[in-house]
């Protein structure tokens, strides 16, 4: 990448139907998916509308209708390893009728300059009504978010999509600049046989889409050293 | 699937050199000795991660939305403008991004080490044509303790930041968790293998 993520991790999130309160720190460790869990996992929270807690590289939240595992740390490919082994080992039957694999940095320019380069590129001002317009008690204004979607990448199903989020950066200032990839794929076919070709489908896709999202990430990135088109 | 039919193809072909040997270069002492002089270096010892660099607990909750992303392009999520997207639990942990990141399979395991074909994902190489033989110590006793031959391993090299900023350069070996293989899925390598050993021969 140009430039160096501060911040770098990927948030894989399914769409379905599922039992919170199956998801126990002990129930992962007994069916050997997280060693350890039991007694090492941070912050837990086990309901049956919601269970949430912190292992080691990965953080879990999973409520009736979504099932989301993250993390921060490479190699970013433990999250769909163990997210498979779930669905394709143990919960089989589970519906799933969707998948997101969510690509997330925050990455810092050097200087005031190539930061404008990046939103001027991506939003120019004059079309908002120009700098002085978007000032606001001697602050400068600009872009809040700005979010792009793709359909059917690539020859797959109609209902797949990638969508493109880019922010200022909450985490880091100055200079912050916040990107998201939501790369989103739909399950087709019967529901109840659907955990094993989400399983398939994330072992087999993981790593292209995370590829995919960088390539989107880097380009948006080049911005900071490219002329303001005119 | 790949893994699979890898190991399977170099069964089929024993007799294609460029398959069984690595192509490009041979490494035999070290895996540190896969970098140059100024970046073995600055690497220190491959460690697991330390508790202390572990999040501070959530400060922030990713807003609910229907779909698979957080917030999706065309959703009518009812944030004012002024509003942006919160950094999520996650994000609150230290951070490892990775620089250089490998796929390796374990050839053969002795006493204090062992030895790996390894697939440069970062140059997205086509084919594992580089091997490296790894001191047992590179890796976590539970690792060392479940390797076997065949066993598939993610290399990264790269820089952790905590949440305080500090910085540091960091090289992890991880083995993957791979969801068991089932009847049909070594059936489907099997017959990839043969389809592409099929080829070569041709």
């Amino acid at each position: 990448m140009p430039v160096e993520p501060e911040i770098s991790g990927v948030d894989l999130v399914l769409v379905g139907s599922f039992n919170p309160a199956i998801f126990t720190p002990d129930w992962f460790e007994s069916y050997g998916l997280l060693p350890g869990a039991a007694e090492s996992v941070e912050n837990a929270v086990v309901a049956p509308e919601l269970a949430r807690f912190g292992y080691d590289w990965l953080h879990l939240q999973v409520s009736p209708t979504r099932f989301q595992a993250s993390t921060a740390q490479a190699p970013l490919v433990r999250v769909p390893d163990l997210v498979a082994r779930v669905f394709q080992e143990q919960l089989f039957h589970t519906p799933i009728l969707a998948i997101g694999i969510n690509r997330e940095v925050h990455m810092r320019v050097g200087t005031a300059g190539e930061a404008e380069l990046v939103w001027e590129n991506l939003a120019p001002l004059e079309v908002w009504g120009g700098e002085e317009a978007l000032a606001t008690g001697g602050t400068r204004a600009g872009i809040t978010s700005l979010a792009v979607a793709r359909r059917a990448p690539e020859g797959r199903p109609r209902d797949d999509r990638i969508n493109v989020t880019v922010e200022p950066s909450v985490r880091l200032s100055p200079y912050g600049i916040y990107i998201r990839v939501n790369d989103h794929y739909t399950v087709e076919g019967d529901p109840l046989d659907s955990a094993k070709r989400a399983a398939d489908l994330l072992v087999k896709e993981f790593d292209s889409s995370v590829r995919h999202s960088d390539e989107i990430i880097d380009r948006t990135m080049s911005l900071a050293t490219q002329p303001e088109e005119s | 699937m790949f893994q699979s039919g890898m190991a399977t193809l170099a069964a089929q072909c024993p007799e294609d050199e460029e398959l069984q040997e690595s192509a490009s270069f041979q490494r035999s002492v070290g895996a540190r000795h896969l970098l140059d002089d100024e970046a073995r270096r600055a690497i220190p010892e491959a460690k697991p991660l330390d508790a202390e660099t572990a999040a501070r607990p959530a400060q922030y909750v990713a807003p609910e939305a229907e779909g698979s992303g957080l917030i999706e392009a065309n959703d009518e999520t009812g944030l004012s403008p002024d509003v942006r997207s919160l950094p999520a639990p996650w994000m609150e942990r230290a951070s490892l991004h990775a620089l250089q990141e490998w796929e390796g399979y374990v050839v053969a395991i002795r006493d204090k080490e062992f030895q790996a074909r390894l697939l440069d994902l970062t140059a997205e190489a086509a084919f594992p044509d580089e091997e490296a033989t790894i001191l047992l110590e590179e890796i976590s006793d539970r690792d060392a303790a479940m390797m076997r031959v065949g066993s598939i391993f993610r290399w990264v090299i790269g820089y952790e930041r905590s949440p305080a900023g500090a910085k540091k350069r960091v090289s992890l070996i991880v083995f993957r968790d791979l969801p068991r293989l089932t009847e049909a899925d070594v059936r489907r390598g099997a017959e990839w293998a043969s389809e592409v050993a099929q080829r070569f021969r041709s």
